[in-house]
């Protein structure tokens, strides 16, 4: 018995045991669950399939007739590609700038500074279909929102927030913001804390104001750090999908179609399931474009 | 975080402390509209204008999300209208987001050591592992729907586990290997002069230095895993339900539940919000893939 321990103890070190039982498990879920899913997507993605056309090898071939139209013809796709585009440029920037300002705010001495960073982060620890929910409820034409900018204006306000793309689109950012400006505060204010105090000290000692001290030491030294913030924030808000679901309130009736929602349409509800295959793996070039060449050195310098 | 006299720091003015007050008051509005609507009977959730304050309030929301049948459920929601108790999606959610973190943290653990102490994969590893994470959760489902299909394995506990274990292993592998690059190496190798195997070396020397940090992270995965929504939306039926799909539940053409849904909504984020604040120095580590370590 000890002798078969012992051998197994030696395969198992050996250079590629330990290859094996290192690495193997990670390779097995990675290639079941995303690589063979992956290339079923890839060949779906070149055919016009759908369910009700049978068993998965009934639909023609049809030379990626999908990509031509979607990319040439298909404004609702592109549409959704830039409401996409547009939403992570404007929440991200409203985001960062929020976060750094709260960050600057908070990085000082006052009484309660840990409760108040404890609160500060709360937010970001909700489950995205609850930030919908809540939102859901705030932007009701007869929701607390509107009922507070009846008093500030003294006038009857109420606007239907989630029925136009417009204000779906107002909510969507106020919603997000409110999830994740605290992790752009964490992060900025990891930044500024990792700060040495001694060149805060020095540039204080020669007559720096507070403004200056902010603008000339501390914004520039967290650059890097809000670097990685940003690009991980702007790929993860491209996803936005829960909240938008729950802004329909249990309608199937999506205003604001963004990438994810479309897919979602095409997908589960029109189930062709061919195109939306091609239209998610045209999202997913771009990202993975990103992913190599921005990301990752970003993350590993 | 600590350790700086209180000399060198910015004093907060009356400016500081007004904004910081308005910050709060909006951070924390939400949360509270939330409570209050848990608490208000069906009468008063809609009314304009809204009520700030519940007039009457009631746990009934709480216990027509709890119970199966009581004189509550047909007051609050309408003799049509039977819902499965929302005892069943907190088994599920614990049951799906448990394993699926106990395993995405014991693969991510064994490939965070191939990488950091062996080299094996390498950056390419690491780059594909990344992509699986950055990949929009709408690229995966589709044909994760369509494959599951095939293998039956649509509306079960090991389909849905298997999911998350594999999409939110990323976060273990790169977190966890930030954790032991920070180990020297020299540890093990004195460990092995005293004849341990390099994989007990592991095991043995290292594993134990940073089990705080492994626990963060499991801690961190069960919450994505826990607030997971699409992926628990397309592959399951109604055997399984997770707890937010039972949220969404309660939003139906025939009207919002809004008491019984933000009552649930509650209990759903409390552990969230727990377990967050527990690991709140990780979080930044966490979100950022071991990129900021502090």
């Amino acid at each position: 018995m000890n002798g078969v321990i012992s051998k197994l103890t030696k395969v198992l070190n050996s250079k590629r045991g330990i290859s094996l039982v290192l690495m193997g498990p990670a390779q097995f879920l990675i290639f079941f669950i995303a690589i063979i899913p992956f290339a079923l997507e890839i060949y779906l993605s070149f055919t016009p399939w759908s369910p009700t056309m049978g068993d998965l090898f009934s639909a023609p071939f049809n030379y990626g007739m999908n990509y031509v139209k979607l990319l040439t013809q298909d404004t609702r796709y592109l549409l959704a590609l830039g409401r996409t585009v547009l939403f992570t440029v404007v929440a991200v920037t409203v985001q960062l700038l929020l976060g750094i300002l709260l960050a600057a705010l908070v990085d000082r001495d006052f009484p309660g500074s840990n409760i108040v960073f404890v609160i500060l982060l709360i937010p970001m620890m909700f489950m995205p279909v609850v930030v919908g929910l809540v939102f859901y409820m705030i932007f009701q034409s007869g929701g607390p929102l509107n009922h507070v900018l009846s008093i500030i204006l003294q006038q009857n306000i109420t606007i239907d927030w989630l029925t136009n793309e417009f204000t779906l689109f107002i909510a969507a950012v106020i919603a997000d913001t409110w999830h994740w400006t605290p992790f752009m505060f964490l992060i900025a204010l990891c930044g500024m804390r990792a700060i040495s105090p001694n060149i805060i000290d020095a540039a204080r000692t020669l007559g720096a104001s507070e403004w200056q001290i902010f603008r000339k030491i501390k914004l520039p030294m967290i650059r890097n750090v809000l670097l990685i913030a940003v690009t991980i924030r702007a790929l993860e808000s491209t996803k936005i999908f829960d909240e938008l679901v729950m802004f329909a309130g249990g309608r199937l009736n999506y205003l604001y179609e963004n990438v994810s929602i479309w897919t979602y349409i095409m997908n589960a509800i029109q189930n062709q399931i061919g195109y939306a295959s091609a239209g998610a793996l045209i999202v997913l070039v771009i990202i993975a474009v990103l992913t190599f060449n921005v990301i990752l050195k970003v993350l590993s310098r | 975080m600590r350790g700086r006299s209180s000399l060198e720091k910015t004093k907060m003015g009356p400016f500081g402390y007004l904004l910081l007050a308005i910050i709060l008051v909006l951070v924390i509005f939400p949360i509270y509209w939330l409570i209050i609507t848990s608490l208000k009977p069906k009468s008063e959730w809609i009314v304009t204008p809204p009520l700030w304050l519940p007039r009457s309030p009631t746990f009934l929301n709480y216990l027509v999300i709890l119970t199966e049948t009581t004189a509550g459920v047909e007051y609050v929601l309408g003799s049509y209208v039977v819902f499965k108790p929302a005892v069943k999606a907190f088994i599920d959610s614990a049951i799906v987001a448990g394993i699926g973190t106990i395993l995405a943290i014991i693969v991510g653990v064994l490939a965070a050591f191939a990488v950091s102490r062996h080299n094996i994969g390498g950056n390419s590893f690491l780059g594909l592992v990344l992509m699986l994470r950055m990949a929009p959760p709408m690229v995966a489902i589709i044909p994760l729907t369509v494959f599951y299909s095939l293998l039956g394995f649509i509306d079960t506990y090991h389909g849905l586990i298997l999911a998350y274990a594999t999409f939110t292993m990323p976060y273990a592998v790169w977190i966890i290997k930030s954790f032991i690059d920070e180990v020297p190496r020299e540890l093990e190798d004195s460990a092995r002069l005293d004849g341990l195997s390099p994989l007990a070396a592991h095991f043995k020397v290292t594993l134990p230095l940073i089990k705080g940090g492994v626990l963060a992270t499991a801690l961190f995965i069960w919450i994505l895993n826990w607030s997971e929504y699409l992926f628990a939306l397309m592959l399951t039926r109604g055997k399984v339900i997770t707890l937010p799909v039972q949220i969404t539940a309660y939003q139906t053409y025939a009207g919002m539940l809004y008491g019984p849904q933000a009552a649930l909504a509650i209990l759903a984020v409390i552990p969230l919000i727990i377990f967050g604040t527990m690991i709140r120095r990780y979080l930044a580590r966490g979100l950022t893939f071991g990129a900021i370590r502090r």
